[in-house]
């Protein structure tokens, strides 16, 4: 099951690296380097075991990076491949996160748009933030991680905490290396950005911090006893990042409560905290954003029609849940059109009894669901 | 809500509970009313002991009788139906009444046998220093939460009625159609709308400004509330006076504690 969803999700990313690939030279957007890693792990025909360091890889020419970002690959060999990966990582939390609403995070396949997500980045709304966010989180866990594992040159496991630290534990084992992730997240993903003067720039390095601080926050500590026979006498601990699925699901929460910013007025001085980030509520009585909020400055569109600016095609033909009240329920993710109703008929393996030996007999259940989709 | 608005207008869950609520609430203050004296056709309940409808549960052997003034729900019920139901009763014949009335009616009903059914015994000690050699007991009126929250339970579970009739209601669902329509069942005939938007028109105000709940996964929830719009934030300070202690002699000194809450109202 899981080797054909990996095949699906290949065969889905191929079809979009070809348009992306041509384009992003010209936008910049390092985001286009997850639709490379898939071409690439399709050469290799061994999907999921994909060498890692060949040739195309070590390339930063052959991505869409920019001069910044190429001269910190260069200079931390292997990260190329985090870059990669955590890219994919993004875009498979992101479109898990919203399957349920009505922008489910499509990613392009068309000719005529400039980036992965599309037009959706040229505007300011929560999507956008979700978007720089989990992307600037995935860089920020992928290269934590592989510093752990060896992977990346410049960095090795965080050996910072260390020693006996308490009553019936101590540091030990090599804890992934969240700091170096974040720093080169940071530098990284923040290069990417290149009109440091509208609110757009501003907004995007928060929601790029919000990810980075998201990764940092549920990182957790592991443990493994030494003890005689597997006794706890002796604990050892050390940092591990989450599951990116835990960032994704704090990042979702993140965005629905996110806040609406606008720069204040100049000469209107509103207190030491609007000064390090430069963003203020618009609303006055709400309240300030931290740094782990999400900002946005412009109202999302209602995502219900289809929509050519925006490159988003509308929820006509989505599966919807009747019984449901909530977002994904036929009512609010069809805006209201109704929906129709087909009766599929799939056949099942069902009852498997184990034979002796060696083989396992299955019968054939025919089984009719009842489908719901949006007109 | 005003008698134009969709809310009334259109047959849906909602508008049952309204009319329930509605019809229980004249059941309500009609009989409060008449226990208080203000009416000049009712006063307190007919509850005696040989009272058929009452019978006098025990009254000797268990030392009790009744007494005081119970609370007349009789004259309420009967105000109640004909007040509240005479809007929906102008045909005379049962036949040339729309589907529409129909439901008003029989919702109108169950908020009346709401009251009805919640009505519950009291009683009063008279013996020497409080014991209860002597004790009289009244009827009184459940409070107006509990029916309400009678009301809401039946909300949830109201039922879809079919449009065409034959003289009585009958359930949508096409397995229990023969099964008749209990008078502690609401029913409704249209499916709700959303209430997510604002629809001036329709009289739905929408959810947006409306406070929500964030960690919890019900109907309140900031997902479910907002229809997915998101929440905003705000902080909220509460000023209370605390840790109020008595000084001899003789006044109470506080503390003023401040709170500081987030509070989520929705996009």
């Amino acid at each position: 099951m899981k080797l054909v969803c990996t095949l699906w999700a290949l065969l889905f990313l191929v079809l979009a690296a070809a348009p992306v690939a041509r384009v992003h030279a010209v936008i910049g957007r390092w985001w286009g380097i997850a639709s490379t890693v898939a071409v690439q792990e399709h050469a290799n025909m061994v999907p999921g075991v994909a060498r890692k360091g060949s040739a195309i890889m070590l390339d930063p020419k052959k991505h869409p990076l920019n001069k910044k970002q190429r001269r910190l690959v260069r200079r931390n060999p292997g990260t190329l491949e985090s870059i990669g990966t955590g890219a994919m990582l993004a875009i498979k939390e992101c479109q898990h996160q919203f399957s349920n609403r009505r922008w489910n995070c499509p990613v392009n396949t068309n000719d005529h748009v400039n980036s992965v997500f599309g037009n959706i980045l040229k505007r300011g709304c929560r999507e956008t933030a979700f978007i720089y966010a989990v992307m600037s989180a995935a860089v920020a866990h992928e290269v934590g991680r592989n510093c752990a594992e060896g992977t990346i040159e410049t960095c090795s496991c965080d050996y910072r905490s260390k020693g006996p630290a308490g009553e019936d534990w101590e540091w030990g084992g090599c804890s992934d290396n969240v700091e170096f992730g974040k720093q080169f997240a940071k530098q990284f993903v923040d290069a990417g950005e290149k009109t440091k003067d509208s609110v757009r720039y501003l907004v995007n390095m928060h929601n790029n911090e919000a990810g980075r601080v998201a990764v940092a926050e549920n990182l957790r500590r592991e443990c493994k006893c030494h003890g005689m026979s597997g006794s706890c006498t002796l604990k050892t601990c050390w940092m591990r990042l989450p599951n990116f699925r835990d960032v994704g699901d704090s990042l979702k929460e993140k965005f629905d409560g996110a806040s609406k910013v606008a720069v204040p007025d100049i000469g209107n001085n509103r207190g030491s905290r609007a000064k390090v980030t430069g963003l203020v509520p618009k609303n006055s009585r709400h309240k300030f954003p931290t740094d782990n909020d999400l900002v946005y400055h412009e109202r999302s569109p209602n995502f219900c029609r289809n929509n050519p600016r925006l490159g988003f095609e509308g929820t006509r033909g989505r599966e919807c849940n009747v019984t449901s009240r909530g977002l994904d329920g036929c009512d609010l993710l069809c805006c209201g059109r109704g929906y129709a109703t087909r009766q599929e008929v799939t056949k099942e393996r069902c009852n498997c009894t184990f034979q002796w030996c060696c083989q396992v007999k299955c019968e054939e259940c025919v089984r009719t669901k009842t489908i719901h989709t949006c007109l | 809500f005003t008698p134009d608005d969709a809310t009334t207008t259109t047959g849906t869950r909602e508008t049952a509970f309204i009319y329930a609520i509605t019809s229980a609430a004249v059941v309500h203050a009609i009989t409060q009313s008449c226990s208080a004296g203000n009416l000049t056709d009712c006063s307190c309940g007919r509850v005696t002991g040989d009272s058929d409808t009452l019978p006098p549960r025990g009254s000797d052997l268990e030392g009790w009788k009744w007494g005081g003034c119970s609370d007349d729900i009789v004259f309420g019920m009967e105000f109640s139906k004909k007040f509240v139901d005479a809007a929906d009763s102008r045909g005379r014949k049962k036949r040339s009444r729309n589907i529409r009335s129909m439901m008003n009616l029989h919702n109108n009903e169950v908020g009346r046998k709401a009251i009805q059914q919640q009505m519950s015994v009291k009683c009063r000690c008279h013996g020497v220093s409080g014991s209860c050699a002597v004790k009289t007991c009244w009827k009184t009126l459940p409070s107006f939460k509990r029916v309400g929250d009678f009301l809401k339970k039946k909300y949830m579970t109201s039922v879809p009625i079919l449009r065409k009739t034959r003289r009585r209601l009958r359930r949508k669902q096409k397995l229990s159609r023969k099964v008749p329509i209990g008078d502690d069942e609401l029913v409704y005939l249209e499916k709700s709308p959303n209430f997510c938007k604002s629809d001036k028109k329709r009289g739905i105000f929408g959810t947006r400004g409306r406070e929500c709940n964030r960690t919890s996964t019900g109907p309140d929830s900031c997902n479910l509330l907002c229809c997915g719009r998101g929440y905003n934030t705000q902080v909220v300070r509460f000023v209370e006076r605390c840790g109020c202690k008595f000084v001899w002699c003789c006044y109470v000194k506080c503390n003023t504690c401040e709170t500081i809450i987030d509070k989520h109202t929705c996009k």
